[in-house]
């Protein structure tokens, strides 16, 4: 009985290691099948992440001269923050969270457009005022419900 | 005639999107054209970009602290509010570009202890802020989250910094065994 519950707890763990390592490997497109699936309260880390992951892209993408994918990345990260932003608002989870990560996401838009040519500067900028306006909403919807207490 | 009002229209009409509402919303960039020049000097610099972060951050503290002192400040709260949020920009891009160079394999044990330092300033300066006393409670409401953002911000990367700076010193030990 005794070896036979060890089994049991033994392949549990084997299973949790396993699949801990899973989540972190997981590619972007199994992360937004997961983020699409996902019940609304766990959407906006899901969606943080893969606006992040969009952004990391989006760097390497201008370092590579290839703006336009770069520009493509630029777009999720907003569309993904947004939705992000969407569900934080709705179930009033993670708004904190959520702020912290669009102020970081914009910091680093800005240093990766001071670095890019004139041109290729305008989403970029567009991103970033998106972003802000995102805090901007997320910080207002806080202290609104403050206020209502 | 009309060329010489459409010429004006087509000069003016830049500066007017520019005071505009919707263009009053866009924050601006919070380092000055000079301090971006420098910083695109340093790309490919580690020592020199990651110091140059940490000169800019200090100078949006010191700025902060000058208008709070300046009996001439009418809104000091949104003033304060402003300065605190450079300082917070900034601050972000110091870390992101640390992030960058640790990614390049770029050794930074150097510049991490000019940074670590200027952390503990930072903290102690935020930190006098906040506890301040005798304050107006409605100019302190405005940027009462921002400083408990910022702080907590300061506070988690002295930590990250300060492990970053006990994984490089291993790493380099590591190396200098492989190599005699």
């Amino acid at each position: 009985m005794t070896i036979r519950n060890t089994s049991i707890e033994l392949a549990i763990l084997l299973a949790v290691v396993m699949a801990a390592p899973g989540r972190n490997n997981e590619s972007l497109d199994q992360l937004i099948a997961r983020a699409e699936s996902a019940r609304i309260e766990d959407r906006p880390a899901l969606c943080t992440e893969i606006a992040q992951r969009e952004l990391d892209s989006a760097g390497q993408l201008y370092q590579a001269a290839k703006p336009e994918e770069a520009r493509v990345a630029v777009e999720n990260v907003v569309a993904y923050s947004d939705k992000a932003r969407d569900a934080s608002i709705r179930t009033g989870k993670r708004l904190k969270d959520t702020e912290i990560a669009m102020r970081k996401m914009a910091a680093r838009l800005r240093d990766i457009k001071r670095n890019l040519a004139f041109e290729d500067q305008a989403p970029v900028a567009t991103a970033v005022d998106r972003l802000e306006q995102m805090r901007t909403e997320l910080l207002s919807h806080m202290f609104g419900k403050k206020d209502n207490k | 005639m009309i060329r010489v009002w459409t010429r004006i229209g087509l000069c003016l009409f830049p500066l007017l999107l520019l005071f505009s509402p919707a263009g009053a919303q866009r924050r601006r960039d919070p380092l000055t054209p000079v301090e971006i020049d420098q910083l695109r000097d340093t790309a490919q610099d580690a020592d020199q970009r990651l110091k140059l972060y940490v000169t800019f951050a200090r100078a949006r503290l010191d700025l902060l602290e000058k208008v709070r002192s300046n009996p001439k400040v009418t809104d000091r709260g949104q003033e304060t509010r402003n300065r605190l949020q450079d300082f917070l920009d900034i601050y972000d891009e110091l870390n992101d570009n640390i992030d960058t160079f640790v990614d390049r394999k770029a050794d930074v044990r150097k510049v991490l202890k000019t940074i670590i330092e200027a952390d503990t300033e930072f903290q102690s300066k935020l930190r006098a802020l906040k506890d301040a006393a005798n304050l107006d409670k409605d100019e302190v409401k405005k940027y009462e989250f921002l400083l408990t953002n910022t702080l907590e911000t300061v506070d988690a990367s002295v930590a990250d910094h300060r492990q970053l700076l006990v994984e490089q010193e291993e790493a380099a030990k590591r190396k200098k065994k492989e190599k005699s």
